[in-house]
């Protein structure tokens, strides 16, 4: 009886050993590769000496990942008493926001800024006026978790997906299983669908003859010789760096919103916010963060004012928001 | 036995836990973990200096988008990320690299916020440099500011535009002092102006601040680079992977020894197990006493043997037992190994049947000796034939062995196939060049050595050829070095198409690359297989989206017929590609023994050279320069010249390119201006007054780190006073590196030297940095001036670089002046100073006394100013001239008359001119096009165009493009031609 104990125990211990052996040497041969973090790089600006390049036409996307994302991005579920979705205030029919001053939460409750557009946000080197979130998928954290905006938390909004058969199938399907990072990039993959390519300007700009009228062109000459292409320039037409709002003239009426310092806890960030990219910028009043300017050529008045200390002649205004006008580029595929 | 089963239980707990614990550390270690850290970390590097470049070229207004410093930076936060996980199993345990880590990451977080306070800062900067002039312009213009507001206004102003990055603190504080002064008058001022005065200090405080922390910050981010914190990593990467390399391999070699012990101890044991049954099965009979406890002996032989069955066929390693080559015994990973689903597939073969052919005979050799010395044979490596044909490395080791009493033999084989690659991929990477899988300089320098010795056997010649892309640069600068990257690697796959199998093409670095050709039929082949290089590299290259045209040159030697030793093979082909690329890129040229014969004519020349330094052969003569204004002399230019004590004086032409190659141009060049210095001071005791003396720097003297230290020395050893030493710098130097330039000119300047530009023109000079230097004088390159009368683009191209030097306060010279009609042209549009054998030859020290001491002065034949002014008429018809000159005969102003626009140029040149008739239609140049041009060059002159029709076009385009005074028709008319030009002469010489 004992002896045959030893040996069960013995014959054990030995494929133990062995096993352990095993289980090492095949570690070589299966582990995962770690898979790359280079693919988050999405943009990569063209070399040219123009202070504006054209939207591309398109960017290298998991078509799978977009279609859930889409669904995602409209489901009210994300939100705690199932009333709000990410489109209620980036509605894609409305310029990739809601026309509003500020924006409208679950249960009736006002939002501190004005809601940026959704559209063309790939190309905002940071989220949020004040740059707080990195990327887009740490920017999802912000307003679904906000209790005046989504009010709700990840368990919560995990555990109701789960429910749902489709979503259930689609994220074993392409993550594994369902999990808030894994609802984070399905999100993001669909933002970064949302580029509007083929805008008057761009197609200007990459050469096609008569995209513009001479007014319109005009209006490009001022908004280079004002100086508000020193900061809105790039891909967006801004929404890669960020500027003091009032450099020349504080902003009347108010203004208490601290902007960027709120973050940084610096002094010198006070009243700094991400220079918003222009893009569609047409379709988007009211504008600045607080929503308190309802028109284009107001803006621009404003711009001129707190940023440049000048007084833009009327005349000038109207070209210059001819100008904006040509960069709205191509919405309707994207509208739901 | 009840006492002993805890210990053997623990035992062999241990056992277990010892060798899982050295499997795991054997398994650390992970080649493409250490590779893709190395390719990251070069990549951040790359990306570092990418952003330093483009904050630079932001800074510079080359750029006016911030997006590349975006994608920059997120592609280094990606492959930083990318290295962190990468990390973990490497650093563990080594401070260095964690250390090296932890700084690269802060230097990076450091690095990103100062981008953004330089994105928005520039911004501001640039908006302030735009407005501040115009918000003055609008204040200055108003009536109601009081005189002394109005000066302090322009001072600030003035100071304020001058600002530029790299200056000094005292220059700031001047700007601040500027405010404060201005500051004071605006409390007074009207209200409305004071709102002006307001945006002027605004925007001048905004320049001030900005353009100091925009400075500061691009110090900041671009010093000290990335690139060092991340070679100490790359270092301490090395370092931590190899001490893991060595590491493993010695918790290898542990588990290997501890196995074979593990498995002797069993076989051994098995045996006994065996001897032992035998003798009690005799016992029994005899000794029935005995019986229970030979039964308890048995027992315990039967679970040793029962034992060494388990760990036999439990074992990691492949285990088999062979007699006399013949297997016995095989276990489940033997099986494994050798991919047979049952032991008898192989019990009963012959062992060396498991060999491959080459190894056959080794193991053969292996089984006899350690039969023979019955003691174990240590690890070798063999390649094993599996059954279905596959080949295997494995390590084999065997000991002797006794099984039922006959010598047998244990063999443990090991799969050694993944180290073995691991092993390879190491060997590659310091053979190969990662960016193209081309073999590099080294794995290249083996292949010739090899390729040398096959072809002295094979009788047959081999080529070896150097190709460099033309180019190539270009493109890495304008479309980047990723771009770059993609161009190179195309290249390597094109190159590769051009060549056989036994042939090798290597990347050396850069753009260069090598190649072997091995048994050419006839050396001529060599030029085929270069042309056809030419001819793929020449096609477009296709690189994301952008296409790339590079061409290459190749150089070409052979062997035997140029050279025997890879050595100097190589320096053939370098001298040969050099030539290639001489002659005009995009072709290929074989070596030839004179290219040796130039270089050894060179080194002659050297030799002489540095004699002639050391013997004082060197000479100065001296040129000088005349003002326009004056006819005196106001300057000098000292020129090189050697007394050769044979060859006479030899020609600058000749001997300054070898004294600039061999770097013997600093010891000249500092005689140069020791033996000027000297020159100026000799005069001067002399009693002679010497104008300012100019020297020419080369350039690499303008980067000599203590030139102004030497300049200063010189001045002060002969007490010259610096006003009278003047450097000349040629234009394209400046340019090349302008940022430089500006600060050694800046150190210059302080020693109080004058600064002129030399051959200007040539260059492509950037007006804002022309402006930014602190220079006196510019030199019109005599390229301009040789043609200057007769050529108008030469002419207008002389004209612009006189109104940009009087734009900017400089004086400006003409160079190479020989004739009156040069010198006339140039009077005429108010160039300061000539210099040129019209006035005088460079001439050595004594002559040149004389003609100072003499008071020489220009000598113009006839005065310019006050000679009466005359009028030409251009028309291509004799006939037609001679109708105007009888019809302007008795007119009381000469009439001179030219048939061809470069006639009708030069005479303008020789002589004032105040009414110029030209027909509308000439061959060569179209009459409207000459009157324009005229226009230009000679603006008083009034123009008078003579047509056949009427054409309405081109009537206007005369009185828009060269302001025609009046038309005449062809149609001549001796009384209304008289009158019209009459009338046009009195208009244009003011009726004097």
């Amino acid at each position: 009886m004992a002896g045959v104990k030893r040996r069960v125990l013995f014959a054990v211990v030995v494929a133990c050993a062995a096993a352990a052996l095993l289980w090492q040497g095949a570690r070589v041969f299966l582990a995962p590769r770690p898979p790359s973090t280079l693919a988050a790089v999405s943009y990569i600006p063209p070399a040219t000496a123009e202070p504006i390049s054209p939207i591309p036409r398109s960017l290298a996307l998991d078509a799978r990942k977009v279609v859930l994302g889409r669904r995602l991005f409209h489901d009210p579920r994300l939100s705690r008493d199932d009333s709000v979705a990410c489109a209620s205030c980036h509605d894609l029919a409305k310029g990739g926001a809601d026309g509003r001053d500020r924006s409208v939460g679950i249960g009736g409750q006002r939002t501190g800024r004005n809601s940026p557009t959704v559209f063309n946000a790939v190309f905002s080197f940071v989220q949020f006026w004040d740059g707080r979130a990195a990327s887009l998928e740490d920017q999802i954290d912000g307003p679904l978790n906000n209790p005046a905006e989504m009010g709700s938390s990840w368990p919560a909004v995990v555990a109701k997906l789960a429910q749902d058969p489709q979503y259930v199938a689609a994220f074993r399907g392409l993550y594994g299983g369902i999990d808030a990072a894994h609802i984070k990039n399905a999100i993001a993959e669909f933002e970064r669908s949302l580029i509007t390519p083929r805008s008057r300007f761009d197609r200007h700009l990459e050469g096609e003859r008569g995209a513009l009228s001479a007014a319109e062109l005009k209006g490009y000459q001022l908004f280079k010789s004002y100086g508000c292409i020193a900061c809105h320039q790039g891909v967006n037409v801004g929404g890669n760096m960020y500027q003091r709002l009032g450099v020349a003239q504080a902003p009347g009426g108010g203004s208490e919103d601290p902007g960027r310092m709120k973050i940084t806890g610096q002094a010198e960030d006070r009243f700094v916010f991400k220079v918003p990219g222009l893009r569609n910028v047409a379709l988007t009043a009211p504008y600045f963060h607080d929503g308190s300017v309802q028109t284009l050529e107001e803006a621009v008045v404003l711009m001129g004012r707190y940023q440049l200390g000048v007084v833009i002649p009327a005349a000038d205004v109207a070209l210059i928001a001819a100008f904006l006008h040509t960069l709205t580029g191509d919405l309707e595929a994207k509208a739901p | 036995m009840s006492a002993a089963r805890p210990a053997t239980v623990g035992a062999a707990l241990l056992l277990a836990a010892l060798l899982a614990y050295l499997g795991w550390q054997a398994a650390r270690i992970d080649p493409d973990a250490h590779t893709r850290a190395v390719a990251n970390l070069s990549k951040l590097q790359e990306l570092d200096s990418t952003l330093d470049e483009t904050v630079l070229k932001l800074r510079d207004g080359l750029l006016s988008t911030y997006d590349p410093i975006v994608a920059a930076l997120q592609l280094a936060r990606a492959h930083h990320a990318d290295l962190l996980r990468g990390e973990h199993a490497i650093a563990e345990g080594h401070g260095t690299l964690a250390g090296a880590l932890a700084q690269l990451e802060h230097r990076l977080a450091e690095k990103e916020s100062l981008l953004e306070r330089f994105k928005s800062r520039n911004a501001l900067l640039r908006n302030s440099s735009h407005y501040l002039p115009l918000a003055a312009d609008a204040l200055l213009r108003g009536r109601s500011l009081p005189p002394q507001a109005r000066d302090a206004a322009h001072q600030l102003l003035r100071d304020a535009l001058l600002l530029r990055h790299g200056a000094t603190h005292a220059e700031y504080e001047l700007i601040g002092l500027r405010i404060g002064q201005f500051r004071r008058f605006e409390a007074a001022l009207p209200h409305e102006t004071r709102e002006k005065a307001a945006l002027v200090l605004l925007h001048a405080g905004n320049l001030a601040q900005h353009q100091r922390e925009v400075d500061r910050l691009v110090h900041d981010i671009t010093t000290p680079a990335l690139g060092g914190q991340a070679q100490p990593l790359a270092e301490a990467y090395g370092a931590a992977f190899e001490r893991r390399l060595r590491q493993a391999n010695v918790y290898r070699f542990i588990l290997l020894l501890l196995s074979a012990c593990l498995l002797t101890y069993a076989a051994s044991a098995f045996l006994r197990l065996r001897r032992s049954a035998g003798e009690l099965k005799r016992a029994l009979d005899e000794q029935a006493a005995e019986i229970a406890g030979r039964r308890q002996a048995q027992r315990a032989l039967g679970e040793s043997e029962e034992r060494y069955r388990r760990l036999f066929e439990l074992s990691p390693d492949a285990l088999l037992i062979h007699r006399s080559g013949t297997i016995l015994l095989v276990n489940g990973m033997c099986m494994k190994l050798f991919g047979a689903r049952t032991p008898e597939e192989l019990v009963g073969r012959p062992v060396l049947d498991l060999f491959d052919a080459e190894s056959r005979k080794l193991a053969a050799q292996r089984i006899e000796r350690t039969l023979r010395g019955n003691q174990p044979a240590p690890a070798a490596e063999r390649r094993i034939v599996r059954l279905d044909g596959a080949t295997t490395e494995v390590e084999v080791a065997a000991s002797p062995f006794s099984l039922e009493g006959s010598p047998s033999v244990q063999v443990v084989l090991r799969d050694i196939t993944e180290r073995k690659r691991a092993e390879e991929r190491l060997k590659h990477l310091a053979q190969y060049d990662p960016l193209t899988g081309l073999p590099n300089r080294s794995l290249f320098r083996d292949r010739l050595e090899h390729g040398l010795a096959q072809a002295q056997r094979s009788g047959r010649p081999l080529a070896l050829l150097f190709v460099d892309l033309d180019r190539f640069k270009m493109v890495n600068d304008t479309l980047g070095h990723a771009t770059g990257d993609k161009l190179l690697q195309q290249a390597a796959t094109r190159l590769k198409e051009c060549l056989r199998s036994d042939d090798t093409v290597a990347r050396f670095g850069g753009d260069e690359f090598g190649m072997i050709l091995l048994g050419l039929a006839q050396p001529g082949d060599a030029g085929l297989v270069a042309q056809k290089i030419n001819a793929l590299l020449a096609r477009p290259f296709e690189l994301d989206g952008h296409t790339a045209f590079v061409s290459a040159s190749i150089g070409i030697t052979l062997y035997p017929d140029d050279a025997t030793g890879a050595e100097a093979l190589s320096m053939n082909a370098d001298a040969a590609m050099y030539r290639a690329k001489e002659n005009g890129r995009n072709g290929y040229q074989f070596f030839t023994p004179e290219m040796n014969e130039r270089a050894r004519q060179r080194m002659e020349l050297e030799a002489a050279l540095r004699k002639a330094l050391e013997r004082g052969e060197l000479r100065l003569h001296f040129q000088p320069k005349v003002d326009l204004a004056s006819g005196a002399i106001c300057g000098l230019e000292a020129l090189l010249r050697w007394a050769h004590p044979e060859r006479g004086l030899v020609s600058p032409a000749e001997f300054v390119p070898v004294l600039e190659e061999t770097g013997l141009i600093l010891q000249a060049g500092e005689w140069v201006i020791r033996e000027a210095c000297r020159q100026i001071r000799e005069w001067q005791r002399a009693g002679v007054k010497v104008p300012p003396v100019a020297v020419n720097l080369s350039a690499r003297q303008f980067q000599q780190a203590n030139l102004e230290q030497l300049i200063g020395e010189a001045l002060r050893q002969s007490g010259v006073e610096p006003a009278l030493l003047k450097l000349e710098i040629t234009e394209s130097f400046l340019m090349n590196d302008p940022e430089g330039a500006e600060r050694t000119l800046r150190r210059l300047k302080q020693t109080g030297v004058k600064l002129s530009v030399d051959d200007f023109g040539t260059g492509y000079s950037s007006l804002a940095y022309l402006r930014r230097f602190p220079l006196d004088e510019l030199k019109i390159d005599r390229a301009f001036i040789r043609d200057v009368v007769a050529n108008p683009d030469d002419a207008a191209i002389t004209l612009a670089v006189i109104s940009l030097a009087h734009s900017l306060n400089l004086r400006v010279v003409a160079e190479g002046v020989e004739t009156e009609a040069q010198l006339n042209l140039l009077a005429l549009h108010s160039c300061d100073e000539i210099q040129g054998y019209h006035f005088s030859k460079p001439l050595p020290p004594p002559a040149l006394e004389a003609m100072l001491r003499e008071g020489r002065r220009l000598a113009r034949s006839q005065d310019w100013a006050s000679s009466r002014p005359a009028v030409l008429v251009l028309d291509d018809s004799e006939q037609d001239l001679e109708i105007v000159r009888h019809a302007l005969r008795s007119e009381q102003f000469e009439v001179l008359t030219a048939t061809t626009v470069d006639q009708a140029f030069r005479l303008l040149a020789a002589r004032p001119v105040g009414l110029v008739v030209s027909d509308q239609r000439m061959p060569g140049m179209d009459g409207a096009q000459f009157l324009a041009k005229l226009r230009k060059l000679y603006p008083k002159a009034l123009r008078i165009a003579i047509t056949g029709s009427l054409d309405p076009e081109a009537l206007a385009e005369a009185v828009n493009e060269a302001g025609v005074h009046k038309f005449l028709s062809k149609r001549w008319d001796s009384e209304r031609l008289r009158a019209e030009v009459r009338e046009a002469y009195q208009r244009a010489v003011g009726g004097s």
